[in-house]
């Protein structure tokens, strides 16, 4: 698989406090990777990392196959487009003042593209009205718009939902949706609203307290977070038997458990057990959400 | 780093606070030239004389504007978070930290050319071609006013890039221009005072009598007039003094010693810069 981004045991140290502690990721190309974790896991500070806002304390990066060490690292990161907690505009511009002047920043010669993104975003009409004057969406959007000038390869999200209403998250949904789609650019999008994420994301990683605690693609999520029954019982060689008497699909777990994912009847289960001696010992059904596989994950404290 | 420096320009001459330096920048040279006016005809100037002081007027107080603008105009990039833009597109630190110190420098020269330019022709509307004329040395005036403003570019720029909180970096700035115009009038001052002087001593018979070439006891000698004049060379403050003085012999000390600091200075924050954590 090729990866746009990849970290290697990664160190911040913000005096006593560790940031990221031996972190490590892989971002595949294409993917629109949620980068899920509580407040303080440290989800910033490696974006701060990548956009070169900071150094590592330790470890390494690597973006497009460049190393974090390398010089060339800064070339590197003119692929990338980034929105860093806030949305890094001029609030004493217009949106079309503000990508002119990023344009300026790039040395983009000419204006061409600038209408284009503001329409892509949804901010062309928005006229002399400064960013001061926008709403949280609107600077949000016209923040990717920035992030977008480039015409980048990798767009890095921090928190773009934070604040929004329900219109302004469907907006910056779809619109991620749609540069993932139509533009083929990958995306890292760093939330804590789950629900929100779980609509978006083909790829997750996990962190806590510094650390990459699980990578993920979303079918595997999906087939973890599958509806199941868990049973306990004496014998799950016994229970393997039945379960293929019965024609349900089941993965066993250890010699005593297994996930069996289809609707039971537990009464006849449970009689067909007993006539080949293996009792039952307990029954959980279980429906994980991402929330809940989170939860699981990192723990509830 | 050109990409850069013409967005900072494009934004610089968009800035407000950079109009508003200068209109101040204009009002007072028009001020200025009125107030001599009215002290020529109040007899205490001669209509020929003494102008280098009008003429080069700003060079006392551009510190002040220019403390004002430049933790301002740096600020907006920390406090509007676009510094974090031109970084993560791939512009080093030392381009972006360089760019606001040349875009800064420029800023200044264009307050110092626009007071200049409003002075010539308020000299020549108020009092005529004489208050141009009777200035003496204007290359020299001109040429140090350029290696101080350099100065407070590198100084000021370097807190401002340093600080991201933008008022806490103008307090900063003004409280240092301020401490610097006390040290500075003081180092004046005392390298000003004649080594030889004359007083007036009563005598035996209650007579007033005269002794001149009598050595005067606050004049700095030594060790101690050597490292005044060093400190004196390095001040920017302090040489704007000398600029606006019409008795002033210029050498090539004072420019160099400017030259010297600003370059150590902008090399300091450069370095602190590179190193610097940004949110």
């Amino acid at each position: 698989m090729e990866y746009v981004l990849t970290a290697n045991a990664l160190c911040k140290q913000y005096k006593h406090f560790k940031a990221l502690n031996n972190f490590s990721m892989h971002v595949p190309k294409g993917a629109v990777y949620g980068f899920v974790g509580r407040n303080g896991a440290g989800k910033t500070t490696l974006i701060r990392l990548v956009c070169g806002l900071q150094y590592a304390t330790s470890g390494d990066y690597t973006l497009y196959g460049v190393n974090s060490a390398q010089k060339e690292i800064t070339a590197s990161r003119r692929r990338m487009g980034a929105i860093v907690e806030s949305p890094s505009i001029y609030l004493d511009m217009t949106a079309e003042e503000n990508l002119r002047a990023q344009y300026r920043v790039l040395g983009l010669p000419s204006r061409d593209g600038i209408s284009e993104l503001l329409e892509l975003v949804g901010l062309e009409n928005t006229g002399r009205k400064k960013a001061k004057d926008f709403s949280l969406g609107m600077r949000q959007r016209l923040g990717i718009a920035i992030a977008l000038a480039g015409d980048p390869d990798f767009l890095l999200l921090d928190e773009p939902i934070n604040g929004l209403d329900p219109q302004g998250i469907i907006e910056i949904r779809e619109l991620i949706l749609k540069l993932n789609r139509e533009r083929q650019i990958t995306v890292l999008i760093s939330s804590h609203i789950l629900d929100e994420l779980s609509r978006l994301a083909t790829h997750y990683g996990f962190i806590d307290n510094g650390r990459m605690v699980k990578e993920i693609s979303a079918q595997e999520l999906e087939a973890a977070c599958r509806k199941c029954v868990h049973l306990e019982v004496s014998d799950s060689r016994i229970l393997a038997r039945v379960l293929d008497e019965l024609r349900m699909e089941y993965t066993v777990l250890s010699d005593t458990q297994a996930d069996v994912f289809a609707k039971i009847n537990i009464t006849e289960l449970t009689l067909a057990l007993a006539k080949q001696n293996c009792s039952v010992l307990s029954i959980q059904e279980k429906d994980e959400s991402l929330e809940s596989y989170y939860i699981n994950l990192v723990g509830a404290n | 780093m050109s990409k850069l420096i013409y967005a900072n320009l494009v934004r610089m001459i968009r800035s407000k606070v950079f109009w508003v330096s200068e209109i101040f920048l204009t009002g007072y040279s028009i001020f200025v030239y009125a107030m001599g006016m009215i002290n020529v005809r109040n007899g205490s100037m001669m209509i020929n004389h003494g102008w280098t002081v009008y003429f080069f007027n700003e060079m006392l107080f551009i510190h002040v504007v220019m403390a004002v603008f430049i933790p301002f105009f740096i600020g907006v990039e920390y406090s509007d978070g676009t510094i974090r833009n031109k970084i993560a597109v791939g512009h080093t630190r030392i381009d972006i930290y360089l760019a606001n110190v040349i875009v800064c420098y420029a800023a200044g020269l264009l307050q110092f050319i626009t007071y200049s330019v409003v002075s010539a022709l308020s000299a020549l509307f108020f009092v005529g071609p004489c208050a141009l004329t009777s200035m003496g040395q204007i290359p020299w005036r001109i040429g140090c006013s350029l290696f101080i403003i350099l100065a407070y570019t590198a100084a000021f720029s370097l807190i401002a890039m340093l600080d991201a909180n933008k008022a806490r970096a103008v307090v900063i700035e003004l409280v240092l221009a301020f401490v610097f115009v006390m040290l500075v009038t003081q180092i004046y001052s005392d390298l000003q005072e004649p080594e030889l002087t004359n007083r007036v001593v009563m005598s035996e018979t209650g007579e007033m009598v005269l002794e001149e070439n009598i050595p005067n006891s606050k004049y700095v000698s030594g060790t101690k007039r050597v490292v005044y004049e060093w400190i004196d060379a390095f001040l920017p403050e302090d040489q704007a003094m000398y600029v606006i003085d019409s008795e002033t012999v210029f050498s090539m000390k004072a420019p160099l010693c400017l030259l010297g600091e600003s370059v150590v200075l902008v090399a300091a924050g450069a370095y602190l810069f590179r190193r610097k954590d940004i949110k």
